[in-house]
């Protein structure tokens, strides 16, 4: 019993949601309506046990003296403060009948002078932690780390003014860095003495070097010669094969959606439901 | 360094910081935290960014305290808007709308038998669900939760396979080769090449992820392809998530130079 009927209801309310998808029509329609409603106000329960279990665990904490119960109270003073601010409308116009973010409202304050520079700041620490584990992850140790620091650095760069600044200065720049790259390749590949390789990249190194060379040629008497700038490069990356990779991730992700989805509505998933101790 | 000599010196920091604000504010440069409820809301905002900022010094009670500030006050706000925004107008106006239209919110006064019924349903789940809290019987909480993973799985299954399969693999069914009318040979070659990646670099990063077959040979050469690609990804997304963190930090750092400091002009 404790296990079936719940295995019931999600084959039941995931059947009736399948069969919405297929059958716009009632009442399935009504139904899904209803039960997405459902679950925003089941989902705003969540959110009161979510607090109520907070509350559960730091007043057991402190009502025990255990160690760094200091904390929790400053926990639950923070928590009964914003809920009594929030849930009575302290402050703003007259009633409780005005917005939440009404002006002159306590729990707007309270959102402006605590929660936001608090998440803010707990985001933005992430920006030091991120660089001194990038420094670790990206030292260039195979080629695979390599194309990724290489990605990333030029999306910051195209993404900020030094970017454009860079190309804006110096116009060819990056035909000339690729070409040098190239010719880099070309040597090692020289000393290995793979010819085909060789000459597939020497080719190519020596065509960007020629092209930007005419480029020059062509600006410096006046002409109109295009050439590479890293926010267009920017703009490539992210459209060509940045997009295919996303592509080939939310199409895992979505089989993955898929067959854990029918696993739940036709019961072999059954983690959700805990231990039988409960 | 030992741990009392590190509080020290982070305690020392923000006592700096402070007397700095202090004399400044005092000087008439900044408006003091006993002016106005704004300033001292905006003393409070610096004290909790420095206190968090103070982490990467080291671990310190300044920190402590404004994290545990912050698991408070976030669950809160989460759980206050849930109720103002979900279970008074959704639940509560459809139980009672007379009421809940007098002292809360205005909802419809008009409230349809079935709709009503469906609330009544919602407030039983819901009860079932916080009965998770209580010693004995948390079991019964596995109905309002079924409910939730029946809704998520029914409506996740068919709307990730339209926005994330359907509509990923028809963008990539393009020409391989681009015409052009001025264009050498009579084809674009940038935008072949773009055709060309856009479609082989999806195809390597799928046949990546498909471990049915061992990556050995002609397959493993494209799996390393795909492997290429999947990085060029990791590293976009990198870079738009540092971007994104130092906007961040940014914005702090402006908060406290601009609108507390006011040693910047905005």
């Amino acid at each position: 019993m404790r296990r079936q009927i719940p295995l019931l209801i999600t084959f039941v309310v995931g059947v009736i949601m399948l069969f919405e998808a297929f059958i716009p029509h009632p009442p399935f329609d009504q139904l899904n309506e209803s039960l997405s409603i459902t679950f925003d106000v089941l989902a705003a329960f969540a959110f009161m046990l979510g607090g109520g279990n907070l509350a559960k665990i730091h007043l057991t904490k402190i009502s025990r003296s255990e160690p760094g119960w200091g904390y929790s109270a400053v926990t639950m003073a923070g928590f009964f403060a914003m809920l009594a601010v929030g849930l009575f409308k302290v402050g703003g116009p007259s009633g409780v009948k005005h917005a939440l973010e009404a002006e002159g409202s306590w729990f707007q304050a309270a959102y402006d002078y605590c929660f936001l520079p608090l998440s803010a700041t707990t985001f933005s620490l992430l920006a030091f932690f991120v660089a001194s584990a990038s420094y670790r992850a990206f030292r260039a140790k195979n080629r695979e780390a390599t194309v990724l620091l290489i990605a990333a650095l030029i999306i910051l760069l195209g993404r900020t003014l030094v970017g454009t600044a860079l190309t804006e200065t110096l116009p060819g720049s990056l035909e000339l860095l690729f070409g040098a790259l190239l010719a880099y390749l070309a040597w090692e590949q020289y000393r290995s003495k793979r010819w085909v390789s060789l000459s597939l990249i020497g080719a190519v190194g020596a065509f960007v070097l020629i092209r930007t060379l005419y480029g020059y040629l062509i600006l410096a008497g006046g002409g109109d010669f295009y050439l590479l700038t890293v926010p267009d490069l920017v703009n490539w990356i992210m459209v060509v094969p940045q997009l295919a990779g996303q592509r080939a991730i939310m199409i895992g992700i979505c089989l993955g959606i898929i067959s854990m989805s029918l696993r739940l509505i036709l019961g072999v998933e059954r983690s959700y439901l805990g231990s039988d101790n409960d | 360094m030992n741990e009392q000599t590190r509080r020290l010196l982070v305690v020392g920091a923000v006592g700096l910081v402070v007397l700095f604000a202090l004399v400044w504010s005092a000087l008439g440069q900044m408006e003091g935290f006993w002016v106005s409820g704004a300033g001292l809301g905006t003393w409070f905002a610096a004290f909790l960014t420095l206190s968090i900022l103070s982490f990467l010094y080291d671990d310190n009670p300044f920190y402590r305290f404004a994290e545990s500030l912050f698991i408070g006050v976030s669950a809160a706000y989460w759980m206050v808007q849930g109720i103002w925004q979900q279970l008074i107008p959704n639940m509560l106006g459809r139980l009672a709308p007379a009421f809940v239209n007098e002292h809360m919110a205005q909802v419809p006064l008009d409230v349809d038998p079935v709709d009503r019924s469906m609330a009544l349903v919602q407030l039983v789940l819901g009860c079932l669900l916080l009965w998770r809290l209580a010693p004995k019987g948390t079991w019964i909480a596995r109905w309002p939760l079924a409910v939730i993973v029946g809704w998520a799985a029914g409506t996740n299954l068919t709307r990730y396979l339209v926005s994330d399969f359907t509509k990923q693999v028809s963008p990539a069914m393009i020409p391989l080769v681009e015409p052009s009318q001025t264009a050498f040979l009579g084809i674009d070659w940038i935008g072949t090449l773009t055709a060309l990646v856009t479609v082989f670099g999806l195809l390597a990063a799928l046949i990546y992820f498909f471990f049915s077959v061992e990556h050995k040979g002609f397959l493993g050469q494209v799996s390393r392809g795909g492997i290429w690609i999947l990085m060029i990804t990791f590293g976009a997304a990198f870079g738009y998530t540092v971007m994104g963190r130092i906007a961040l930090l940014v914005g702090r750092m402006e908060f406290l130079f601009v609108d507390w400091l006011q040693v910047i002009g905005p």
